[in-house]
Order: structure tokens, then C-alpha cells, then sequence
């Protein structure tokens, strides 16, 4: 990742990093991104997200996982509609997650998240 | 369209926090009519010296509106026109809202009131679009309550401010929270409720040091020095002024030391000090001057007029009310006080200014 951190990024990054199975799982699964294209969205969700936890206003990372997810979801979303002529014919997965929308299938899959195991403990705030 | 034609534009030059805000400092220091031809240079576009950027006019609001709002209006349009892709995702709409709620804060300190008002719908088209815009519209809902405070809708601030706070609170933004306190605090005394005033303002001050937020605890207490300071408590208003001045000093916040010079100027008058309270008012009038504060400017002449009627200087009493009368013109600044303001002038050309016009005038600038 190319950001460079300190302080609260830390926990962004740790944050972040908690989340990227997710991510991982909502762009290649839900959203078919090829793993490369795949890679490329995280890391601009990565920059994103460290910058996001900075706005004023922001509360601690740790509670800002469900707008990552759903910005990841977005991004999974526009990639998809781009490429909507080439793939929807025949894949009812896709079809269902662009016809549902990225906030409904972020909302899915941080259920998802929270029935198979425990959150990990909140890291320090160290802002 | 096959999959692998989407492509996505290169990462921007990765700098950290604190390059970031040198970079700005550069930026900055460059003449704003040259910047947009050396935006490549001067990384104009990143998203990492934009957010530094915000920080820095925000830290610089209430020390110099008038540079906040011009920088702020510069980065706006640079970012606005052409489409420029500005970081990832929703990062061009924040900049834009972020920067737009900037310039329309600094516009509501300088009394450009309808300036201020463009600018904070602006910010809302903006703010729409970002991630988490609760945060965000709340922190706007403030400044438009600012705004119905100073053109005095006080029925609105009280019904509003408490539930802006409320909700502020339940978002995590304890300071916007105390901030709209502090509105609520000033519709209170506007409204005659002094007591109320100052009872808010006292929690103000109380919970901004226990959340560690000396701005705020300064500001509580440069208004409670003019409350008690115009209820002629002396000693109340001492003791405030004592613990706002060097904190607002420290902190280079020159809209309220501005304000303070004014208030001390109050408690002068009130002790009858004629000569020590006009000293006081010209150092807030050159202050308020120097910052751009030109509401400010004219009700401290007003003040100042009010002073030497006192002391039977008619003549120059008139001289201080044909200072303010223009900026009152120009700046279309009191409408509500349209009969009073009115009665003043008419009084003026009769060489016998109206005391009671004159009074009501300049309580329609003062928080």
C-alpha cells in the first residue's frame, strides 16, 4: 500500500485490513472485478479510507467499517454497470447484486460478517 | 466492452501528512493568480494536500475570514470547472462541499450574509454525494443557525439549536454540539433571558475544558465578560475577561480578541471611565477593521458615538455615526433595523442625533 501513516491511520489501516476479506470477497464474488482489477479497487479504497477517517467529523475507524463496505460495494457496482452488456446475460449472482444496488449488498454482507465469528477487539485510539 | 478495457487512471504521487502540509504552505505563499498555470507543480489536485488544506483554513477562519474566504473561493472553482477527477471515489464532492462550507463561513464572519448563504447551499449539493453526509449536514445545519442568529430569527435558533445539538451529540461531534449551544446561549439573551444566557453559557465553558477544547472555553468566556460587562458586574466580567484574553491570544483568534476589546470597552463605560471605554473601543474598532469585520466596524462606531453624546462631544459624535452609515448602506446589513436606521439619518441632517435610534441600531449588530 503506498500511503504513508501515522497516528490515527494506524488505525485506519488496521481497520482496513479487518475488512478486506470482505471487500475481497464483495468485488470478485458479488461484482465478478477480475482479481487484478480487483487488487487495484482495494488499493484505492485503502487511500480513500485513510483519508475518509481524517474529514471532520469523522468517528473512530473501527465504527466507519459499513461506509468502507459500502464504498467498496459502490465501486464494485459502477465497474460492473460498465462492463453490464458483456456479462449479465447468464449470471444470476451479478444480475442480483446490480439489480439490488451496492448499499443493499453491503448491508448483506456485514450481516454475514457478524453471524460467523466475534468482531476482533477494537485497537487503541491512539489519535 | 470486455473487463479488462476498464481502466483505471495511475494512483496519484503518495505524500505523507506532513509533506502534505508543507506542500500547502508553498501553495499558499504563491499569488493566486498564478496558481491554476502551476497546478501540476504545485499538486493542486492531490488529495492528500487538499485535505491539509482544509485544515488549515479552518484553523485560520476566526483569525483572517477575509483570506479564507478568497482562498477558499479559489479552490472551489479550480476544483469545480473544469471536471477534474480529484482522488478516489467521493473525494471531489467533499473537497467541493468541504471548501464551499469554508467560504461560507468565513463569508457569515464578514457579514456578507447572502454570499454566505450560496455558499452553504453549495456545500449541501456537495455534501449529498460523499459518504456518511450526516456528519456533514450537521455541521452545515450550525452555520445556517449562525446565520438566522445574526439576522436575528432568535424564535428559530431556539427551537433548532437544542435539536441540532442533540443530534450533533448522537454523531460524535461533541464540539459542533457545544457550538450550537453557544447559539442558542446568544437567541437567549437577545430575548431578553439573561439568566438563561449565562447558565448556558457557564456549561458551555465547563464541558469545552473537560473536552478539552480551549477555543470553545475562550470564546464562553469572552461572552460571559460581555454579558456580566452589560449587566454592569463588574467583577464577574473581569474575571471572565482574565481567563479569555490570554487564551484567545495564544491562539491568534482575532475575531474574538476583537470582540473582547469591545466588551471590555462596555465595562469601562459601565464604571464610568469614558476615556479608558473609547480607548478600548478604537483598539476592537482598528482590529475589527484590520480582520474585515465590517458589521463589526460600524456598530463599534455607533458605540463610540453613543460615548461622546454621553460626554457632549455632538461633533464628533456625528463624525463617528457618518462612519458607520455607509458601510450599513453598502453592506445592506440591517434591513430589520430599516426604521431605526432611518431615524438615525433623518436625525443626523437635523445636526441632533436620536439616542434611541442610534441604540437600536447598534444592537442589531452585536452577538
Amino acid at each position: 500500500m503506498s500511503s504513508t501513516f501515522t497516528g490515527k491511520n494506524n488505525e485506519a489501516a488496521s481497520v482496513f485490513g479487518q475488512i478486506l476479506p470482505l471487500i475481497e470477497r464483495a468485488l470478485v464474488t458479488n461484482y465478478r472485478l477480475p482479481p487484478r482489477e480487483a487488487s487495484e479497487v482495494e488499493q484505492r479504497l485503502y487511500d480513500w479510507f485513510q483519508r475518509f477517517c481524517r474529514r471532520p467529523g469523522s468517528r473512530k475507524p473501527e465504527s466507519l467499517r459499513s461506509e468502507l463496505l459500502l464504498m467498496a460495494c459502490r465501486a464494485g457496482h459502477v465497474y460492473s454497470v460498465s462492463k453490464l452488456e458483456d456479462l449479465l446475460s447468464g449470471d444470476d449472482r451479478l444480475k442480483r447484486s446490480l439489480t439490488l444496488g451496492p448499499e443493499v449488498i453491503a448491508i448483506e454482507i456485514e450481516k454475514g460478517l457478524d453471524k460467523r465469528k466475534p468482531r476482533p477487539p477494537a485497537p487503541k485510539d491512539d489519535a | 466492452m470486455r473487463g479488462e478495457l476498464v481502466r483505471f487512471p495511475a494512483l496519484p504521487e503518495s505524500l505523507s501528512v506532513t509533506q502534505a502540509r508543507e506542500t500547502v504552505g508553498r501553495i499558499l505563499a504563491v499569488p493566486i493568480s498564478e496558481r491554476a498555470g502551476r497546478a501540476k507543480e504545485l499538486r493542486l489536485e492531490h488529495p492528500e494536500v487538499l485535505l491539509a488544506l482544509c485544515e488549515s483554513l479552518t484553523e485560520r477562519i476566526e483569525a483572517s475570514p477575509a483570506s479564507v474566504a478568497e482562498e477558499a473561493d479559489f479552490f472551489y472553482r479550480f476544483l469545480e470547472t473544469p471536471l477534474r477527477k480529484i482522488g478516489e471515489f467521493d473525494e471531489r464532492d467533499y473537497f467541493l462541499g468541504e471548501l464551499a462550507l469554508l467560504a461560507g463561513g468565513a463569508n457569515r464572519i464578514l457579514f456578507r450574509r447572502d454570499d454566505a448563504r450560496r455558499w452553504f447551499d453549495r456545500a449541501e449539493s456537495n455534501f449529498v454525494r460523499v459518504a456518511n453526509p450526516s456528519v456533514h449536514f450537521a455541521r452545515l445545519a450550525y452555520q445556517r443557525l449562525g446565520l438566522a442568529a445574526e439576522e436575528r430569527r432568535f424564535e428559530e435558533v431556539l427551537e433548532l439549536a437544542p435539536a441540532w445539538a442533540q443530534s450533533a451529540r448522537q454523531l460524535g461531534l461533541a464540539e459542533d454540539a457545544l457550538k450550537c449551544r453557544f447559539l442558542e446561549g446568544i437567541a437567549f439573551w437577545e430575548t431578553g433571558n439573561a439568566e438563561q444566557a449565562i447558565r448556558v453559557y457557564r456549561e458551555i465553558q465547563g464541558d469545552a475544558q473537560l473536552l478539552g477544547i480551549p477555543r470553545l472555553a475562550a470564546q464562553a468566556a469572552s461572552n460571559l465578560a460581555h454579558y456580566y460587562s452589560s449587566r454592569g458586574d463588574a467583577e464577574e466580567a473581569l474575571a471572565c475577561s482574565r481567563q479569555a484574553l490570554p487564551l484567545l491570544q495564544q491562539m491568534g483568534n482575532r475575531v474574538h480578541l476583537a470582540k473582547l476589546q469591545w466588551s471590555i470597552g462596555d465595562l469601562l463605560r459601565h464604571q464610568g471611565k469614558a476615556g479608558e471605554a473609547a480607548e478600548a473601543y478604537r483598539s476592537a474598532l482598528r482590529e475589527s477593521e484590520e480582520i474585515g469585520l465590517r458589521g463589526d466596524v460600524a456598530a463599534i462606531h455607533l458605540v463610540l458615538a453613543d460615548l461622546l453624546l454621553d460626554a457632549g462631544q455632538q461633533a464628533q459624535a456625528e463624525w463617528e455615526v457618518r462612519a458607520a452609515l455607509p458601510i450599513i448602506d453598502e453592506e445592506r446589513m440591517v434591513p430589520e433595523g430599516f426604521a431605526a436606521l432611518t431615524l438615525l439619518r433623518e436625525s443626523l441632517r437635523r445636526r441632533k442625533i436620536d439616542r434611541q435610534a442610534l441604540r437600536n441600531l447598534h444592537g442589531y449588530f452585536r452577538e
